[in-house]
């Protein structure tokens, strides 16, 4: 069976920094992959590739057998990859609805002019939050007046709708409690019965072993390890993260700071000035 | 807490609120200090007409404010747009082809500064404090010596066209139709500064309507007949509203249906979701497939275009272009902008709010010299109210 996305040999560089080499990955429709590492491993650099918000400097990545160019974010959703970022890439003074709508708003024709249907965009908002069991009192109220949990409940809700044949999750649990939680590690089980790929990145094991069908795990911009889950135990996995780390002292670990400091968030955009 | 949460609420999700309720208490503080002369058509008509060109300027700067961005060479991209505008016309260009000659340069010069912006990745304040200075040396050299470029030293008439009746009224018919069209059930909506601006819109429409047919009246309303319009009375001449004066000038109605334009392009457009979305985070606008350069290049351009305008519309009065026309303007329309509830720091903002702290710092202008305060002071109570403006608006908006 082709790959939905296959890596070959993908590398980024910041400058001088490596932040990835060499990455080689395959990933299959109807699959968990949970993609493992300490803090600065590349994970989120591998991620940003996928999404269209870095360009490998290099290496190629083929979508359905074919090779594509993620070159940016817009060309990633056209294919279907939606990503949850871990900071969530919400803006804080936009509402609900015009977050969750963002970058593809629905417009309606008013006379001759193209306008933002916000009823449209409010519906669809509530109904697809509520599909996933996220209640809102009002898609009208602006992000910034939701709690962390709420805010990451709507950033997934978004990827979940939108998303149709990748979903990528950054930590999507970091700042959940344990019933959100749960709903969510149901979602990824329910993506992967409608056959999609997700790819899922966390600190927490436990809910590795719940979810994943595979585990990737990535050290100092490296991939070292690739098991199915049931190969290896939770101990084990713990193990090769912690173990990559040890073996490379020295160089290693001045190699390792370097790539905290790149892959953490490489913010490629300008900041807002003033 | 000194205010309810409710009521906070609202405040913090309308950016115009706060600048609404400061022009009240100033607008009450004059009417009490200058009972005979405040409140009258004369100051009002005063106020009005004086702060249609920073209004229409206040536009732009509101426009790159949300969208992250600042602009400090609106007053020299101004007086460029200016010169090109009256040096063509008194050179024997047909007056529409350089008013449109004047806006491309507006939109050019705004094109600068946004492609100096994505490829040097520089703040924009450094780049229009540079371009600032260099926009302002074409005037300097351009009309050197002191000298001031003057239409009356080229013609005795103010320039004019002919346009067949009929056609004018197709065509106000059409803009009507068009803006009413969107105008009404954008009234409709909830959001409130949306449906003020709406309304302003569809009233600027009217009172244009209303002004053209009575100048076809005139004409005696010959379908046929090429009616002649005085394009300076269109743009900012004296409206004669049987009120001896007064001084309501054509300009205000400019200023108010931009106003509503831009209130409508930025709330229900996809360019003006996306001029907040990068003004918030530009990041995750990014990511989320909005091609943030391509929003402050475009934003830059018609921030350009609408100071051309300002300016078009300000030689349509004082009929001339001095060199350091629209000099200091930039800073005194931040001032405005910020009073209006503009975040500095983007994302967040309503061109409403800048109509009101425009007019707002046209009437502490004129209120001062009424109640006999030192003209000087004027700058100093802008900038104090400036602060107290930030300072209640941060306040307010402690959601975080």
């Amino acid at each position: 069976m082709t790959p939905l996305i296959e890596l070959e040999g993908i590398g980024q560089r910041f400058g001088h920094i490596t932040a990835l080499s060499d990455i080689d990955l395959q990933l299959h429709a109807g699959e968990v992959v949970a993609l493992l590492g300490d803090n600065g491993a590349g994970k989120s650099t591998l991620v940003k590739i996928l999404s269209g918000a870095h360009r490998p400097t290099s290496g190629r990545i083929l979508f359905e057998g074919r090779p594509v160019r993620l070159d940016t974010p817009q060309d990633a959703r056209a294919l279907g990859i939606e990503t949850l970022y871990q900071d969530l890439a919400l803006i804080p003074r936009m509402s609900i609805a015009r977050n969750f709508h963002l970058g593809r708003e629905l417009t309606r024709l008013v006379g001759p002019v193209r306008v933002l249907d916000h009823a449209r965009m409010s519906a669809q908002a509530s109904q697809a939050l509520a599909d996933i069991g996220i209640h809102v009192r009002n898609t009208d109220e602006p992000v910034v007046s939701l709690s962390g949990g709420e805010r990451q409940s709507i950033a997934i809700g978004r990827a979940v709708h939108f998303g149709s044949k990748v979903l990528i999750l950054d930590e999507p649990t970091s700042a959940l409690s344990i019933g959100e939680t749960r709903k969510v590690l149901g979602y990824i089980r329910s993506a992967r019965e409608n056959r999609m790929c997700v790819i899922f990145i966390t600190h927490n094991l436990h809910h590795v072993f719940q979810v994943a069908d595979r585990l990737v795990v990535l050290s100092q911009g490296r991939k070292v390890a690739e098991h199915h889950k049931d190969e290896v135990t939770e101990e084990q996995v713990a193990d090769l993260i912690m173990s990559e780390h040890q073996e490379l002292d020295g160089e290693g670990r001045h190699r390792h700071t370097e790539q905290s400091r790149s892959a953490g968030s490489p913010n490629k955009g300008r900041q807002p000035t003033g | 807490m000194i205010l309810g949460t409710r009521t906070r609420h609202i405040l913090a999700r309308e950016p115009a609120a706060g600048a609404g309720v400061g022009f009240l208490f100033v607008f009450a503080f004059f009417t009490l200090a200058a009972p005979d002369t405040f409140l009258t058509h004369a100051s009002l008509s005063s106020i009005l007409s004086s702060q249609a060109v920073p209004g229409i300027a206040a536009i732009s700067i509101t426009l790159l404010m949300i969208s992250g961005e600042f602009d400090l060479s609106v007053g020299s991209i101004l007086a460029v747009s200016s010169l090109v505008f009256l040096s063509s016309t008194v050179g024997g260009t047909p007056i529409l082809l350089a008013a449109l000659l004047g806006i491309v340069t507006g939109c050019g010069l705004g094109l600068i500064n946004g492609l100096l912006l994505v490829w040097t990745r520089i703040p924009s304040f450094i780049v229009t404090l540079g371009t600032m200075l260099v926009f302002r040396a074409i005037p300097l050299t351009a009309v050197s010596g002191g000298r001031i470029v003057r239409y009356a030293d080229f013609s005795r008439e103010d320039p004019t066209i002919a346009v067949p009746g009929l056609v004018v009224l197709l065509g106000v018919s059409a803009l009507t139709v068009i803006v009413l069209w969107i105008a009404l059930p954008v009234l409709r909506h909830r959001e409130g500064a949306t449906r003020v601006s709406a309304g302003l819109a569809a009233l600027a429409s009217l009172v244009v309507v209303y002004i053209l047919l009575r100048s076809l009246d005139t004409h005696g309303l010959s379908p046929f007949a090429r009616v002649e319009f005085n394009v300076f009375h269109i743009l900012n001449g004296r409206a004669d509203l049987g009120l001896p004066g007064t001084n309501y000038r054509t300009s205000i109605v400019w200023w108010l249906g931009l106003t509503g334009v831009f209130a409508f392009i930025l709330l229900h457009t996809r360019y003006g979701n996306a001029v907040f979305a990068t003004g918030g985070n530009s990041e995750a606008a990014r990511v989320q497939g909005i091609d943030v350069d391509r929003v402050r290049i475009k934003s830059f351009v018609l921030s350009g275009g609408l100071a051309a305008l300002a300016g078009i519309i300000q030689v349509a009065r004082l009929k001339s272009v001095d060199p350091l026309r629209g000099q200091g303007l930039e800073l005194e329309i931040i001032a405005s902008v910020v009073i209006g509830g503009t975040l500095l720091s983007g994302g967040f903002g309503s061109v409403a709010g800048s109509a009101i702290g425009t007019a707002l710092t046209g009437m502490l202008r004129t209120g001062l010299v009424l109640i006999s305060v030192p003209s000087n002071i004027f700058r100093g109570a802008i900038g104090a109210i400036m602060i107290g403006a930030v300072v209640i608006n941060t306040y307010v908006r402690k959601d975080r």
